[in-house]
């Protein structure tokens, strides 16, 4: 780089350095509905000075190395757009962007799930929820949430779905090594039959379709498991969250380059399904839901239950199952290999589950008493103890599964109008606030 | 008409029909002889006096513009200060959701500790039978220096008595209609709805 370019290169990083680090000034300034993201803050100021001491470097350096110190700063330019995306996200992270309610509870599952890892919540133009996360374990998760469901409380439970994210990319390499030779050996077979005996380019060839069936089956298995993971943690509750977030999409689309390989809805609202019923003895759970509620006079919520259920059930009969029958070979193939790998990541989820105390198998007994306070019109976050005065934080999953229950009988008595929608979410998020400071309330003195 | 002392209170609270509920009650020392403490919540409304010259009822369209213009909800974590300037009115919300039951009503009132600072806490005092919801607080700042309030922090207190007979905010009126309520259950504090007011077109 001649020595003028050099010079507006400098210039231009340190004038777009400037300014983020006045952005990140004026963002310290707002109000975010945790510490995590004014930790963040913090840290990019840090790596902010550095970058600045490394310019002042750079431009000493360059008389001596005009080579070297050109590779230099335009490497510390690239390093700063990359960051410059960063402040977008801690832009969106702010209190008045955020459901800032659920963020402490996201926060404190996400510490169950991803033990030492920090999570950033955000949210995103997009109508999809969303996760990144670096596999460098000091990095942050960030979680997006879609911006136009701030209010939308009961959308909010496919958190669980993308908290598990992260987790299950642990469990991939492993399973990686065991399914791509079999992959291989498929995509093999099915080039065979095309070509013939292979050459250089039929190598070529595997090689690319074996890219494109490996994608494929860790979409597949990575959505699925993930679904496992929120009903896990939710249970029926994410059951009727993915079947309704799925309801306004076709639920047959087979998994494409165009929709990222995503599984069929269909095929994952089952998997939910089955995962409920089947791990975790959750056949019985269900049944004993149901009869803590009959115990205490809530027969017509229990009806409710088991329509919906019957509901759920209704489109994943084999008959309908068939409407996402691949038609591709490969796609077939890929798939057979996911129901494999996903023997194992039941497993993997449900050890994972294992360590979250506030999962819907451990907290279902509180569903009965919250809807009595639901019927109230009361935020369900409290458990009274009749004869003591003092009373007990309700968990997050028996929130979540006490306003769905509500929900549904609501929707079968066709009393769940508007209003009475944004009620019952305005509760739910209450309640779920509530909670949380109760419990941290209730800590302060062991603290 | 008697006002609901300690024992009547946790009565209330602890009976299975229409219970009176504070929720969060963080702590039961808040019950006391004869009132239950409430908090501020974290949402306060700030009222922005450049962008509207007057807010006038007589029109409703205009009047629900300029109350959305001079209205601003910001939401304040734990820990963080709400400065309230001298003369500056602000809406806040207790912390607690209230629900009334049909044969008790309450007044909100200030506790002296703030009064004597100048605080003055809500002036729509009364709080009906029936009523669920946080409670709106109308917070004006009458001293001379500003005042530094932190959500969490207890701001007033409830007195309760009861009812001749059960009444209930969200009932029906008395041609048997449903009544819309005005206030539906508000988990902070709410704009002003003075324009849904159905007597305004008549005076105005």
């Amino acid at each position: 780089m001649k020595s003028h370019q050099f010079s507006r290169v400098l210039l231009h990083t340190r004038f777009e350095l400037d300014r983020f680090e006045r952005t990140l000034s004026r963002l310290e300034a707002h109000d975010f509905p945790s510490d995590v993201a004014k930790i963040l803050i913090a840290g990019q100021k840090r790596e902010s000075e550095t970058a600045d001491q490394s310019l002042a470097a750079i431009e000493a350096d360059y008389e001596d190395d005009p080579e070297g110190a050109s590779a230099r700063l335009v490497s510390e330019y690239r390093k700063l757009m990359q960051r410059r995306r960063y402040l977008e996200v801690l832009e969106k992270a702010r209190s008045d962007e955020l459901p800032w309610s659920l963020v402490p509870s996201i926060e404190r599952l996400a510490e169950s799930i991803l033990p030492g890892r920090r999570v950033l919540v955000t949210t995103t133009p997009d109508m999809n929820y969303m996760v990144s996360w670096s596999r460098t374990p000091d990095q942050p998760v960030t979680v997006y949430l879609p911006k136009l469901h701030r209010a939308n409380a009961f959308l909010h439970v496919l958190i669980g779905h993308e908290l598990f994210h992260p987790a299950v990319d642990t469990f991939l390499p492993e399973e990686r090594i065991v399914i791509t030779p079999k992959l291989r050996d498929d995509c093999k077979q099915l080039l065979v039959k095309v070509d013939g005996e292979p050459d250089l380019f039929s190598q070529n060839r595997l090689d690319a379709v074996l890219k494109y069936a490996l994608e494929q089956w860790e979409r597949g298995l990575t959505e699925l498991m993930c679904d496992m993971g929120a009903a896990s943690l939710f249970g029926p509750a994410a059951l009727w969250t993915i079947s309704g977030f799925a309801a306004s999409q076709d639920l047959d689309v087979p998994p494409t380059p165009e929709n990222q390989f995503y599984p069929p809805w269909r095929m994952r609202v089952k998997a939910v399904l089955d995962y409920i019923v089947q791990v975790d003895d959750g056949e019985n759970l269900l049944v004993n839901v149901c009869k803590s509620l009959k115990n205490a006079d809530l027969n017509d919520h229990v009806q409710a239950i088991i329509n919906s259920l019957e509901a759920e059930k209704g489109i994943c009969t084999a008959e309908e199952l068939a409407k996402h029958s691949f038609a591709d070979t490969l796609t077939i193939k890929v798939y057979e290999h996911v129901g494999e790998s996903l023997e194992r990541g039941r497993d993997f989820v449900k050890d994972v589950a294992s360590k979250i105390a506030d999962r819907w198998s451990n907290t279902f007994g509180q569903v009965s008493e919250l809807l009595k306070r639901l019927a109230l019109l009361v935020p369900p976050s409290e458990l009274i103890d009749a004869g003591k005065q003092a009373s007990n934080a309700a968990s997050l999953s028996a929130i979540v599964l006490a306003c769905w229950i509500e929900r549904l009988l609501m929707e079968q008595n066709n009393s769940l109008g508007l209003s009475e929608y944004r009620r019952l979410c305005r509760l739910m998020l209450k309640a779920i606030e509530d909670a949380e400071l109760k419990r941290e309330f209730a800590d302060r003195g062991a603290k | 008409m008697a006002v609901l002392s300690q024992t009547a209170l946790w009565n209330h609270i602890h009976r299975s029909h229409d219970p009176l509920v504070i929720s969060p009650l963080l702590d039961t020392e808040q019950v006391g002889a004869a009132s239950i403490d409430v908090r501020i919540g974290h949402q306060f409304i700030i009222l922005q006096r450049s962008v509207v010259h007057t807010i006038d009822p007589s029109d409703p369209t205009a009047l629900r513009e300029a109350l959305y213009r001079t209205q601003n909800k910001v939401r304040i974590q734990r820990r963080q200060p709400f400065v309230i300037h001298p003369r500056q009115l602000v809406l806040g919300a207790t912390l607690e959701y209230v629900s009334m039951p049909k044969d008790l009503a309450a007044t909100v009132e200030g506790r002296s500790s703030w009064g004597r600072l100048g605080l003055i806490i809500a002036t729509a005092c009364s709080v009906a039978p029936g009523f669920k919801g946080c409670i709106t607080l109308e917070l004006v700042n009458d001293g001379e220096v500003p005042i530094v309030l932190r959500p969490g922090m207890r701001i007033a207190q409830l007195v309760f008595f009861e009812t001749v007979k059960d009444a209930d905010y969200r009932d029906t009126n008395n041609d048997g209609d449903k009544v819309k309520v005005k206030y539906d259950c508000p988990t902070g504090p709410e704009f002003s709805r003075i324009h849904q007011d159905a007597e305004t077109s008549f005076w105005c």
